[in-house]
């Protein structure tokens, strides 16, 4: 039994079988609850985990469906159309899914009716439910007529005020005519939800379930007669679902960019893993390769009953075709293409999609913001910085200052010597160590971005003019200095103020 | 008869819609795919003239601090490879926090479009061989250069296997405070030292230039020398110093080459630069 402490004292949320046969109820106080059978076993509740627990059933309940959604906090909405004769017939689809659970140690009720709203109620309100309920097709909202008027999902206040009238079961409600419905309740809302879940239960209202995750359009599945345990035979299952996956891609044309290798474990929950590509791709050998060196982080656990492998991000993919004689420049650089593109998954896969990058201009004047990283594309020629200028001019300025080979996300503070306020550097000391400028060159003078709301609140730096310099120590080091704001313009509210110095890069 | 074939050649060539004559086109491969520094002394000293496309070469820094100051070598070295094609350039985060991140208009300001640049990150510092493997293998590259602690044996060993079978390019430069054994086909130290003055600048820093020495190849002996990058002609160019330390340019005096014995100092023998020279052309004519 589960207790919450709360505004009314402490409360039972939850019982198992035989508290509620020695009396407990849900929402009953625990000290009446303790006079009825004082030997009840307590236990604080732990919604949290609750939901946590419910979120992996749900993701272990994508083996039957990929449309699963968490329903409140202690229910599960599966679509199965089309799913059914996967597992042998509806029957055999609420049988499994109900001693698999039990197998788990959880005790289940299931319905499956014509629509969401009928399942509902009958997996929480119908007499035998234990065992999997199954409404006959087109019939749901008739078997759902003897359930009371809370399987309608509604507010507990319109249910006290349904009974109040008269109102016990579903039945009643649907035989009254719509306008008397309405014309009983004082709000419209009242009556508008009311009639809204009626709707609901016989399908005038389609209800869409939002699924865990979007389900994907390819999507194919395996079970295994024996549970997998090893990764050979993980890696086998993998390499069989791609052959299909592949089969079903080509048919349609189509290849996909992410690919979803799901494993149903025995005891219940699932593991997971995932490629993404940086292009449509359904063959399956290299896909596979992507997939091997992860096939590790799959723990087998006590065995794996089932895999599904899905396609998402789908996209159409010509095949392109291969000369046959002739190898022209173009098949040439079509291979190396294809060649770069398997790289970069390859890389990108086993580094993070984010630390595989390409470099793309931007349009800033300051040098922090003159480049971002993107993904790097493979389709044909690369997005070469001349052409973006040329397409650009005055978004992408042609700058002829120099620019160093490296910079520092941060900005390093160095303590500076210069021979007069305005001037260059003569000594600076960066990380410890005194470095002597023989030359220099400089200023070149960076003004903050003062056309952008808010830029004075954007961080000191980048809110102070900035003077850089290009200067070279005595070993022929080369750094990119720069001074951080104006000595005649200090802050109103500094008058000792002065400008501080910066290493933003190094040649 | 030759001349026959030739226009027969040419004819095919113009109906595959090729603009060059297949004349040029030879000539182009013998003269423009050799990868070298631009300066014939230096080039001469090279095995077989030339820096190979299906080899490793490693560069470390004389110092550890110095390690940031590497990348402009290879970048420029990247300038220089007759080739088109992206980079792949890996860089530890370790080492991107230490040294700073590959800069685009940096790269610009090289001549090198960064568009051509593909970014690796890694998080681990063990994940650096596999991605060099991998991307040297792939063919898909024009060059692959490498930042990092330097690589086991085993690991420089495969790495070569996989140069030579893919005939792509890998640098690997040293960020690490060891030097330890590797397969690499060239190997090089490098620090950085004052260039010679922008003539057009005297006030500004000058060419950016290295004490180069080449500690190990295949096919040549090593040296040591002192080059600067010429921004107009794209090409290194021998410098040498000066009595006061800072460097002349070429034309003022000409530079040396030095042979480097393995203790690691050059010998301070003129005489031996010609030599090295001779022995160069020689292997590049066999």
């Amino acid at each position: 039994m589960l207790v919450e402490h709360g505004t009314r004292g402490t409360r039972i949320t939850a019982v198992n079988g035989p508290a509620a046969r020695a009396g407990a109820m849900i929402g009953q106080a625990l000290k009446d609850a303790r006079a009825i059978y004082p030997l009840l076993q307590v236990e604080q509740a732990d919604p949290d985990a609750d939901i946590k627990l419910l979120d992996r059933i749900a993701h272990w309940a994508l083996r039957y469906s990929p449309i699963v959604m968490m329903d409140g906090n202690d229910g599960l909405l599966i679509d199965i159309e089309g799913c059914a004769h996967l597992f042998g017939g509806e029957a055999r689809l609420i049988e499994d899914a109900i001693t698999r659970l039990s197998r788990a140690g959880l005790t289940a009720h299931a319905a499956l009716a014509d629509t969401p709203g009928a399942a509902w109620a009958l997996a929480r309100f119908g007499a035998g439910a234990e065992s999997g309920l199954i409404s006959p097709i087109g019939e749901s909202a008739l078997t759902a007529r003897l359930l009371g008027t809370p399987a309608l999902r509604l507010d507990d206040d319109v249910v006290l005020l349904l009974s109040r009238l008269g109102l016990k079961s579903i039945g009643q409600l649907q035989d009254l005519p719509r306008a008397t419905l309405e014309r009983r309740f004082r709000s419209r809302e009242v009556a508008r939800s009311v009639q809204w879940r009626l709707d609901q239960l016989d399908g005038t209202i389609r209800e869409p379930l939002r699924p865990l995750r979007p389900p994907a359009p390819f999507r194919v599945t395996m079970p295994c007669p024996e549970p997998a345990l090893d990764t050979a035979a993980i890696s086998f299952a993998l390499n069989e679902l791609l052959l299909r996956l592949q089969y079903r891609l080509e048919e349609a044309g189509q290849g996909g960019r992410h690919f979803h290798f799901i494993c149903f474990h025995a005891d219940g929950g699932s593991s997971d893993i995932a490629v993404r590509l940086s292009r449509p791709d359904r063959q399956a050998g290299r896909i596979a390769r992507l997939f091997a060196d992860r096939l590790e982080q799959i723990d087998p656990g006590y065995g794996i009953d089932a895999f599904v492998l899905a396609a998402d991000d789908v996209a159409p993919m010509e095949l392109p075709q291969k000369s046959l004689t002739q190898r022209s420049d173009t098949t040439f650089e079509r291979d190396d293409d294809e060649r770069l593109a398997t790289l970069i998954d390859t890389l990108s896969n086993r580094l993070g999609t984010q630390n595989v990058t390409r470099l793309a201009p931007a349009a800033s004047h300051l040098p922090e913001r003159a480049w971002r990283n993107t993904a790097p594309v493979v389709q044909g020629n690369t997005v070469l910085w001349q052409d973006a200028h040329e397409a650009e001019p005055h978004a992408m300025p042609l700058n002829t200052a120099a620019r160093p080979l490296r910079l520092f996300a941060r900005p390093e503070a160095v303590d500076v010597i210069a021979e007069v306020p305005d001037g260059p550097p003569m000594r600076f000391t960066w990380r410890r160590v005194a470095r002597a400028v023989i030359r220099a060159r400089g200023p070149e003078r960076v003004a903050p971005e003062w056309w952008v709301p808010g830029w004075k609140d954007n961080g000191q730096v980048s809110a102070q003019t900035r003077d850089y310099y290009e200067v070279e120590d005595r070993e022929g080091r080369r750094y990119w200095l720069f001074r951080a704001g104006l000595y005649d313009d200090p802050p109103q509210d500094q008058p000792d103020w002065r400008p501080r110095w910066f290493v933003h890069g190094l040649f | 008869m030759s001349t026959q074939l030739e226009r027969l050649r040419d004819q095919i060539h113009q109906i595959e819609g090729r603009t060059k004559t297949f004349a040029a086109l030879k000539q182009r491969e013998s003269t423009i795919k050799r990868w070298q520094f631009g300066d014939e002394a230096i080039d001469a000293c090279l095995p077989e003239g030339a820096l190979s496309y299906d080899s490793v070469h490693d560069f470390s820094p004389d110092h550890s601090t110095n390690a940031a100051f590497l990348s402009l070598l290879a970048a420029l070295l990247i300038v220089r490879l007759p080739r088109k094609g992206r980079i792949l350039w890996c860089t530890t985060l370790q080492d991107a926090r230490e040294n700073g991140v590959l800069y685009g208009p940096g790269l610009r300001m090289l001549g090198l479009d960064p568009g051509r640049m593909i970014i690796a990150h890694l998080k681990k510092e063990r994940d650096l061989a596999f991605v060099l493997e991998e991307a040297t293998r792939a063919k898909a590259l024009a060059a692959v250069v490498g930042e990092g602690p330097p690589l086991s044996f085993t690991a420089t060993r495969r790495l070569v296997l996989a140069a030579q079978e893919s005939g792509t390019p890998c640098l690997t430069l040293n960020t690490g405070r060891t030097v330890s054994a590797s397969a690499a086909t060239t190997r090089w130290r490098v620090a950085p030292i004052v260039g010679p003055p922008n003539p057009e600048d005297p006030a500004g820093p000058g060419f950016p230039a290295w004490s180069l020495t080449l500690t190990r190849a295949r096919g040549s002996a090593p040296f040591s020398c002192n080059v600067c990058w010429n921004d107009e002609t794209h090409s290194f160019n021998l410098v040498s110093p000066s009595r006061d330390g800072a460097l002349l340019p070429r034309e003022a005096q000409s530079g040396q080459i030095l042979p480097y014995d393995q203790r690691g100092n050059p010998q301070r023998r003129s005489s031996l630069s010609t030599q090295t020279a001779g022995r160069g052309g020689h292997s590049q004519a066999s």
